[in-house]
Parts: C-alpha cells; sequence; structure tokens
C-alpha cells in the first residue's frame, strides 16, 4: 500500500486512483509535494481537506478540479480545467494553462502566472481569479458572479452573455462578447487591483479596464435574443 | 364578404362546392395561421413547455405477441417474473433497482421542491431511483430517494462535490430528445429567490442554460471527463452519458468509448418544461426508432460495450410501451411526463386557472410560464400548496408499480419469467413504416417454412 | 474525434522525427482506439504516410518509427466519430491525387458535404467520406491555384464550418488552423530548435518552455 512519506508522495508507480486516494487521506494542514506525476489527468480531484499540495513539475486536466478546501501548487504548466468546479482553497500555476482554467468556479482562488488558452473562468460563478499573462477566446462565457483578473491580452468575445460577474483586463482586449461592455476600472478599483497582484508575485499592467453587463439579455423580450 | 371567425366567403366558389368556403385549409390550418400572427406580434419564436404534441410514428404501431402452443405462458397472478433491473454494472456499486423504470431529469426550478420530493419518495417506496436536473440537488430530494441520480449538466447550476460524492450515479447530459443540440431555459417567473440562489444567479431572471460543457468539447475530452468524475467518486458510482435522440449510432458509440458505464438515450417525444416550440415536434427521432439504433450500435462494438446499459425514455405511457422498449433491447426506461401526469398535471381541477393560462385540462402545456395549476411546475408558494406532499408521493409509487405490473402481465404471457427477456421476437409491427423503422416482421407476413 | 501530434526542426537537415511523434502519439492514445498514423517528410522533399485501424505503439513497431528521422512531420490517434473504423479513414489523410499534401484533424466539419461537391465538380476522385478528407482535397485545390498556404488555411476559417483544429504538411511547409469556436485544443511549443504541436500540453516534449494554444481562428504556418 502506498504512503505519504515524509511530506512526499512519488507518483512514479502509482495509479491515478492510488495518488487521489492518499491525498484524500490528508487532513487539514497536512503539506505533501508529489513527484514524478508525468504531467497525468485528473490529479487532486474531488477533494476536501484544507491541505497544501504541491506537483513538481506539469499536472494535466482538472487539476485540483471538483475541489473544496485544498491549497494545490503547480510548479510547471497545468491542462484544460484546471481548478474546474473549484469552491473554496486555491490553485496556484507557474506556468501556462491551457482551455477552461477555472471552468464554473464557485469560491476560492486561483493564480496563473503564464497565460490561458480559451474559455478562460466560463460559467464561473463565484471566487477569485488572477492570470498574470494572457487568456484565450470567449473567456468568461455566461460568467455568473466572481471576478476575472487578466493582466494581459483577452481574446476574442470576452464575456458574452455574462451576469454579475466583473472582468478586469490590464492589455488588449480582442474583441467583447454579446451584452459586455467595456469601462476604465476606477481608482479605487486599480489600487485594489494592484495591490492584488503584488500580493500574489504577478506584476501589474499600467491601468486596467472593467468589462460588465450590459444586462440586455436578462430579459427574454428586451432585444438582445432575437438577433443571437 | 367576411365571416365571425374571420374566414372570407366566396360566393362563386359556394355555389360549386357549398363545403369550399367555410372548410379550412389543410396545409394553412387555425393553428397554423395562429402561429404565423403570433410569432408576426412577438418577432421570436414561441416558447412552451411539455413536449412534442403532434402525432409521431410510435410504438402502438407494434404489438406484442404471446405464447400459445408453441411456448408456454407463465401464470399471470402466481408465477414469479422478475424486474429486477441493474444499471452500471461496470462500477464498484451500480444502480439495483426492483422495478425496470425509473424518474427521468427533472429541475428543482422547473418543478417545485414539493413535486422533486414527491418522485423521490415515490421512487423510493418501489425500489427504484429518482434523477435530479438542471438545477442542483436539494436536500429533500436527496433525503426522499434511495437511489438518486446526480445530472452533471453544461450550466452546472448548483453542481457541488459533496452532492457529487453523496449521489448513487452521475448523468452526463449531452441532450435531451425534447430539444437535442439546444440548452435549457427558465423564464424569470421561476426563477424564485430560492431557484436563483441554487443557480448563482440574479433572481427573476430569463435564464438560459449553455448548450455545450464548459470543461470539454467532444468525446475525446470527455474520456478524461468521466475520468475526472471517477476520481471524484472513486470508481464508487456508474457514470451514464445522456443523449437526446439525433445521430443515435454514432453518438451511442462515441458515448461508449468515452468511458460510459449507461447511455441514456432521450426520444423526440420526451417532455421539456421550456422550450422553443418548433424543436419539440420537429427535431430527433422517435423514441421507438432511437431504441432500435441504439442496440444496434451497442451490439456492433463488441467487447468495448459489455456490461454498458442502455436506459430509454421520451413519451412512455404505460407498461405497454415500457414492455416494447425492453423487447427491442433498452435495459431500462424513464418516465418524466408521465410521473408528472400521476402527480396531478393537466388534471381537471382548478379549471379556472388553466382558463386563465388561454389553456384547459387535458391540453395545458404551460410549464414554462410558472403558473402551473396543480402546483408542479411552479415557484410560487400559494400554487405549490396545492400538492400534496403525502399524496403526490403515493400516486407516484402507484403509478410505477401500475406500469410494472403491466409489463410483467405482457412478459409472463410471452412465456418469460423476467422483464429483461422480452426481446424482438416478441413483437410484429402494424404498420409499414414501424416495420421498416424497427426491423420487426410486419404482422400477417409470417410464412411456413 | 482524435489526438494530433506535429513537429517541425528548424535545421532542414532534420530531426528524430520518428522517435519524436510517436512518443507524443503515446501520450495521446487515450484520446483514440480506432487508428493512428504519421507523415514524414525528408529533407530531400520526400513524403511517405503510414497508417493503420491500430494503435500508436503497433504503428510505430510496423514502420520501425523509431529509427526514422525526417525534417517534419505529422501524427494521429483517431476516434472514429462518424465514419467506419478502418486504415483507409485513419488519418493523415492525403489529398486525391497528391499525397504529398496531407492532414491531420480533429473534429467535425459541419459542410463536409456541400465543399466534397464543389470539389467534386473540379474533378477530385474523393476515395473515402470522411469529412477530413475533405480538408486535404481543399488545401490541395488552392495549392493547386497557385494560392499560399497561409492564404488557404485563413480562409479555410471561413468556409469550413463547425469544429477543426487540423495540421497540414507538404514537403517543405507545416500550417495550423483553429475553427472560431477554438473547439479543439492544439497546444504549441517553440524552442529554437525545434517546434512540436500537440492536442494536450502533456503530449509535448518535455516542461521548462513556454506553450500556449492556438488560437480561435489562429493560422501558422512554417517554411523552409
Amino acid at each position: 500500500m502506498a504512503t505519504v512519506t515524509e511530506g512526499l508522495i512519488d507518483c512514479a508507480e502509482l495509479s491515478t486512483r492510488e495518488v487521489n486516494t492518499l491525498l484524500r487521506g490528508l487532513a487539514d494542514g497536512d503539506q505533501v509535494r508529489l513527484t514524478n506525476l508525468d504531467a497525468r489527468h485528473n490529479i487532486a480531484v474531488g477533494l476536501h481537506c484544507q491541505a497544501q499540495i504541491t506537483i513538481d513539475g506539469d499536472a494535466g486536466y482538472y487539476v485540483a478540479g471538483l475541489c473544496d478546501g485544498p491549497d494545490v501548487v503547480v510548479t510547471g504548466h497545468a491542462g484544460n480545467g484546471a481548478a474546474e468546479n473549484l469552491q473554496s482553497g486555491s490553485l496556484t500555476v507557474a506556468g501556462d494553462v491551457g482551455a477552461g482554467l477555472a471552468a464554473t468556479m464557485r469560491g476560492g482562488r486561483v493564480v496563473v502566472a503564464g497565460s490561458t488558452g480559451a474559455r478562460c473562468g466560463v460559467l464561473m460563478k463565484g471566487g477569485d481569479v488572477l492570470v498574470g499573462g494572457s487568456v484565450g477566446a470567449f473567456s468568461a462565457f455566461m460568467m455568473q458572479r466572481g471576478r476575472l483578473v487578466i493582466c494581459g491580452d483577452a481574446g476574442e468575445h470576452l464575456g458574452d452573455s455574462l451576469y454579475e460577474g466583473k472582468i478586469f483586463v490590464g492589455g488588449e482586449i480582442a474583441s467583447l462578447g454579446a451584452d459586455a461592455q467595456a469601462t476604465p476600472a476606477t481608482a479605487e478599483e486599480e489600487a485594489e487591483l494592484r495591490a492584488h497582484c503584488e500580493a500574489h508575485g504577478v506584476t501589474p499592467p499600467s491601468s486596467f479596464t472593467a468589462v460588465t453587463s450590459m444586462r440586455t439579455l436578462y430579459s427574454f423580450d428586451a432585444g438582445a435574443w432575437k438577433s443571437s | 364578404m367576411t365571416s365571425s371567425n374571420g374566414t372570407i366567403q366566396s360566393a362563386a366558389l359556394a355555389l360549386e362546392d357549398p363545403t369550399l368556403g367555410t372548410s379550412p385549409n389543410a396545409l394553412f390550418s387555425p393553428a397554423v395561421i395562429a402561429d404565423i400572427q403570433e410569432k408576426a406580434h412577438l418577432g421570436r419564436y414561441r416558447l412552451r413547455g411539455f413536449g412534442a404534441r403532434r402525432e409521431l410514428p410510435s410504438l402502438d404501431d407494434l404489438t406484442i405477441i404471446p405464447a400459445g402452443l408453441s411456448r408456454m405462458a407463465l401464470e399471470g397472478y402466481r408465477e414469479h417474473c422478475s424486474a429486477t433491473t441493474v444499471i452500471g454494472t461496470r462500477a464498484e456499486v451500480p444502480l439495483t433497482l426492483d422495478i425496470p423504470i425509473g424518474i427521468a431529469g427533472m429541475s428543482y426550478g422547473a418543478l417545485s421542491a414539493t413535486a422533486k420530493t414527491a418522485l423521490g419518495r415515490g421512487a423510493t417506496a418501489v425500489g427504484t431511483f429518482t434523477t435530479t436536473g438542471d438545477g442542483g440537488m436539494l436536500d429533500a430530494e436527496r433525503e426522499a430517494s434511495k437511489q438518486l441520480v446526480y445530472q452533471c449538466l453544461p450550466s452546472r447550476y448548483g453542481f457541488t462535490v459533496q452532492d457529487l460524492q453523496r449521489a448513487d450515479a452521475v448523468e452526463i447530459v449531452v441532450g435531451q430528445g425534447a430539444k437535442p443540440g439546444t440548452g435549457g431555459l427558465l423564464l424569470g417567473a421561476k426563477v424564485s429567490g430560492e431557484v436563483a440562489e441554487a443557480r448563482s444567479l440574479p433572481e427573476g431572471v430569463d435564464q438560459r442554460s449553455p448548450v455545450r460543457h464548459p470543461d470539454w468539447l467532444g468525446p475525446d475530452d470527455l474520456v478524461i471527463k468521466i475520468e475526472e468524475l471517477r476520481e471524484a467518486t472513486q470508481g464508487r458510482i456508474p457514470i451514464m452519458v445522456k443523449l437526446g435522440a439525433a445521430r443515435v449510432v454514432d453518438d451511442v458509440r462515441l458515448a461508449v468509448k468515452s468511458g460510459a458505464d449507461a447511455v441514456v438515450l432521450d426520444g423526440m417525444e420526451g417532455g421539456t418544461a421550456a422550450s422553443p416550440e418548433m424543436l419539440m415536434d420537429h427535431t430527433g427521432i422517435p423514441t421507438m426508432a432511437a431504441v432500435v439504433e441504439a442496440r444496434r450500435a451497442l451490439d456492433s462494438m463488441g467487447e468495448v460495450s459489455e456490461g454498458v446499459q442502455l436506459v430509454v425514455s421520451g413519451g412512455i405511457r404505460h407498461g405497454v410501451d415500457v414492455a416494447k422498449l425492453l423487447a427491442l433491447g433498452a435495459d431500462a426506461v424513464t418516465i418524466g411526463t408521465a410521473a408528472l401526469i400521476a402527480l396531478n398535471c393537466n388534471k381537471p381541477v382548478f379549471a379556472e386557472d388553466y382558463a386563465a393560462l388561454g389553456t384547459a385540462p387535458g391540453a395545458c402545456h404551460h410549464c414554462h410560464t410558472g403558473r402551473c395549476p396543480v402546483g408542479i411546475a411552479t415557484q410560487e408558494p400559494e400554487l405549490e400548496a396545492r400538492l400534496d406532499l403525502e399524496e403526490a408521493a403515493l400516486r407516484t409509487k402507484h403509478l410505477l408499480q401500475a406500469l410494472t405490473m403491466e409489463v410483467q402481465m405482457l412478459a409472463r404471457a410471452c412465456g418469460k419469467s423476467s422483464v429483461h427477456h422480452l426481446s424482438p421476437e416478441d413483437l410484429r409491427a402494424l404498420s409499414p413504416a414501424a416495420s421498416a423503422m424497427t426491423g420487426i416482421p410486419l404482422a400477417g407476413t409470417a410464412i411456413p417454412t | 474525434m482524435c489526438g494530433i501530434a506535429a513537429v517541425w526542426y528548424a535545421d532542414p537537415a532534420g530531426g528524430p522525427l520518428g522517435a519524436d511523434l510517436s512518443r507524443m502519439l503515446g501520450r495521446l492514445a487515450h484520446r483514440g482506439h480506432d487508428g493512428s498514423g504519421v507523415g514524414l517528410a525528408s529533407p530531400e522533399g520526400l513524403v511517405e504516410v503510414h497508417k493503420t485501424a491500430e494503435g500508436p505503439a503497433e504503428l510505430a513497431a510496423e514502420h520501425a518509427l523509431e529509427t526514422r528521422t525526417g525534417s517534419h512531420g505529422v501524427g494521429h490517434v483517431r476516434m472514429a466519430t462518424e465514419t467506419a473504423v478502418d486504415a483507409a479513414r485513419a488519418h493523415p489523410f492525403t489529398a486525391p491525387g497528391h499525397p504529398e499534401v496531407c492532414v491531420v484533424h480533429n473534429g467535425h466539419v459541419t459542410n463536409a458535404e456541400q465543399l466534397r461537391f464543389a470539389l467534386e465538380r473540379r474533378g477530385v476522385h474523393f476515395s473515402t467520406d470522411n469529412d477530413s478528407e475533405v480538408i486535404a482535397a481543399y488545401i490541395d485545390a488552392g495549392l493547386s491555384d497557385g494560392q499560399p498556404l497561409e492564404g488557404i488555411l485563413r480562409r479555410s476559417i471561413d468556409e469550413l464550418d463547425g469544429t477543426f483544429s487540423y495540421v497540414v504538411m507538404t514537403p517543405e511547409a507545416l500550417g495550423v488552423a483553429r475553427d472560431r469556436f477554438a473547439a479543439k485544443s492544439l497546444m504549441v511549443a517553440e524552442t529554437d530548435t525545434w517546434t512540436a504541436i500537440c492536442s494536450e500540453g502533456r503530449g509535448l516534449p518535455g516542461t521548462g518552455w513556454r506553450r500556449r494554444e492556438v488560437g480561435a481562428g489562429e493560422v501558422r504556418t512554417w517554411r523552409r
């Protein structure tokens, strides 16, 4: 039976199920480092414990997906759907992430030093995402609540059909999605965002643009639906 | 001149054919005229609930052929006919049911909490499962349901790891029979404070659900998504994939290749609480055709599909429909609309409230309005109070029990000691269309060999 | 649906192409069990295509891929969506009549039948009913008309409907395009000596360099 030895799990000889079973056994406050994961998918999935989990190197799809509590750090890159449906806790990625980062996220915090692919923050329902680099197309699509901060550029159709969430972009916005509007961030927001970036080791851009909902899609007969 | 109903009468034509002046046009029927004029008023497509309304090729065009001399019937009142059904046999803890009929996914939001709870209690009483919907899992529903299937929909409204881990199976919803290829809809009247909070939405918005999942697009990524759900549930419970019946052969095969433990297939007769009107009658394929294609698809796959069960739904009305679907290759079925009708949907009570919606008991399809006169498809407390939980649960139980008895009766008549021994050779087709669609021989065409 | 891999070496003399592609395909194997294949370009401008209804391990063994060098190439593992499972429908698809133009594709082109009809009227004879073969023929038709590869790929973003992330290779070039929905992921990692393209980041060689997703409606080409 595989065990955690001095806070270290060598994953080379372990199945994904065995790795996750070990992680499930962690207690609040435990610290563990995973090595030789080889960018495997579905690691640290479905966890409730408030443990600190560090993945040495790259992680695959859905790392820290369906979690409520743990703080997961990836020292390399991460795959699609990282921190999917995160409820509380955090995911920190030193490198880049694929598509669908923090999809349907409900709470907690995600910090990515690099850039992400398409659909970053899609259907977000809460929580806080900070991307040091840029995000791909359709990011924050149908975002419901929460905050998505992008220090770099945003791809096409940013914030399409968003409800109550708030997006901040430091760089260029390729295009806004339906029902999204861009305004300069307020002075208070700028100050808060700057502090937020610095607190997480991300270099803030010179200024932010805020993207919010125009709410023209809230009602079926309001008009915008008809052409969409 | 113009008559009181608005049709124009021509004196000249009336002389040649006295019926022509007032008989409705078959193509531009009064219903079509009303539809066109309504859209000319709205400037958008129409919405309604319930499901397909037009006549479709149906299971009524098949008949069951019981035993006679060539094989022996079982005694209807004594001899055992098993209805035990297992779904997701590859999982550590499959769904193990006393009857081959479950309750289909319907959301809290589309339905009242009382309706959801009643369905759970009724299902539990007869040893079967119920299913959540596009609005998360209610505590009351979980407590009421011994076996509860947790839907994973594109919207992920109310989806939490805690609910996932207390579910008895997961159903990843790719589509539904009423409106395959489109997302859900819940109009503002039903987005009450509680529903809005469960879905993390502003109260009162016309909520539209996405059609595509946010974190996977296509079966190659679904392989990994299913593994994620398996990891989160430690391989304990079945992971099923629900499809709206359209490109059935390809989709069923892809669901299996993606790793589904069971495929849930919803025919075009399947219901919905709100949909663009045209979709329900004009998209997808009928349940009778879908089950045949799905069974063929599964059987064509060899080992890969071994242990993958087929659950079929869409317009199931009685035990005869269930028996025919089992014979055509379903391992289990689910009912949605029929269960709501058991709860009281379209019952001739509160007729004045039906009238206020512009409809009448027996014809109501106004689930989308949130003004359900019988307290089922509503979030209004005074309407919901019309549905007595205990009585509704009992009626659900009774319907499931009666349907099962009907299936067992038919199976016994065919000489089968399990409802799962019904097979295509127990059927004959009554119409060339049904025969062509199912491959079941047309009655009257048997030739001695 | 599928897994895609491609490699381009900066040095025209090439590198360990067969080993690189087969390692990448091995790491994508879960994305499809209905066939696999590679297209290998040599520095001399020859293109060979090997494909099978089996997986990447069998493919590599059968064609001694570990020993094969080349200047650039593409690879694929297939999950059949709407057409039969056999070697003919494994990828890469070559353009009818021009086997030096080959394509690996992930997705489903929803107007493929209309494009097929238009190409057939130009005299193209297809050998399968697969939508990915239509992409190969579509690109080849543009090349035959003297259009630059990049322009053809750019036009394909508007003219192909549905979902597609594809990589095309010719004896002297490699090109990649992704539909405007950004449906199927395609990750690119680049160093001074090589460029690797893969459906999943985990298929890319090692770690330590930046990687990015090909964007919605984005097109890129590499050329000698």
